[in-house]
């Protein structure tokens, strides 16, 4: 059956994503990092769980989750540092990483979010070409709608996106207290406005860095 | 008192976050747009700016605080 060969296709190359080491750990140099698949893994968990009583239409959280990373398969596993690591700035200061990158004029911060969703837009069209037309059409619009937040799972989705982040950035950060993650937690500082999330990052706070706390 | 310098919904402020000068939008909870300089006034640091004027230095804290000065804030000023 020809559809099928597709779908072959297909997931061989969703498949990829168990391989593509994460570029925020590769730059901070954390030894052995997660893949986008690994990361997708915990994040469709979180969403499922930190998403209960919120009136969200769950199997679409769930897809959404899904598909959120799959056009990194093409178009790589961009970072908000990724100028300054071009420039090799983080080989002279490591501590780049502790500080959120982007503070600029509004407007480069639009040119800039525009051509990391226009370049990941083409690479969601590339590896879903294989699919029967319906599905691919799901697919695309249901990153769409996350990339632009237009639905509550959306808006959701992509805090939790960022929430798995720090959670991961606070496990690297307690294996190798010389690895600098205070990125993270300016930008989910500035992102995360879900109550629920809100206060779940403040007991990643505790959990991990609070001195009563053998973990930390 | 001069309100229009009041952080509020809707304001355009000029920050310096841990001293990098930055722009930010603060906007109603529920928008997205962090990456683009939007921030829900339901955030962290968008509770923390709220009701802040042109000067004001706020921190937000946690192991990791951040210090926003205020610059300048604009409300439907050109």
């Amino acid at each position: 059956m020809a559809e099928n060969k597709g779908l072959v296709e297909f997931f061989l190359q969703a498949g990829r994503l168990k391989e593509i080491k994460r570029s925020g750990w590769v730059n901070r140099g954390v030894k052995n990092p997660e893949s986008i698949a690994d990361h997708t893994f915990r994040m469709a968990l979180m969403a499922w769980v930190m998403g209960r009583g919120k009136g969200l239409d769950m199997l679409r959280l769930l897809k959404m989750a899904l598909v959120h990373d799959l056009c990194e398969v093409y178009a790589g596993d961009a970072t908000p540092h990724d100028k300054q690591i071009e420039r090799g700035e983080h080989l002279k200061d490591e501590t780049i990483f502790d500080r959120w990158p982007l503070r600029m004029p509004q407007e480069e911060k639009e040119e800039l979010a525009n051509s990391k969703r226009s370049r990941e837009g083409k690479a969601l069209e590339q590896i879903s070409q294989q699919l029967p037309e319906d599905l691919a059409q799901e697919m695309r619009g249901l990153w769409y709608e996350y990339e632009n937040g237009l639905s509550l799972e959306g808006v959701f989705l992509r805090q939790v996106d960022r929430v798995e982040n720090v959670l991961q950035a606070c496990e690297y950060g307690q294996a190798d207290p010389n690895l600098h993650m205070g990125s993270f937690w300016e930008q989910i500082k500035e992102l995360a406005d879900d109550p629920d999330l809100v206060e779940f990052v403040d007991e990643m706070d505790r959990y991990f860095y609070s001195k009563s706390n053998p973990k930390s | 008192m001069d309100d229009d310098r009041i952080i509020k919904i809707g304001s355009q402020v000029v920050v310096e976050a841990n001293g990098a000068r930055d722009e930010i939008v603060l906007v109603a909870p529920g928008t997205l747009g962090q990456e683009r300089g939007y921030i829900s006034a339901a955030t962290k640091v968008g509770r923390a700016l709220l009701g802040h004027r042109e000067g004001d230095t706020i921190t937000v804290s946690s192991s990791f605080p951040v210090v926003y000065k205020i610059v300048e804030v604009r409300n439907g000023r050109k």
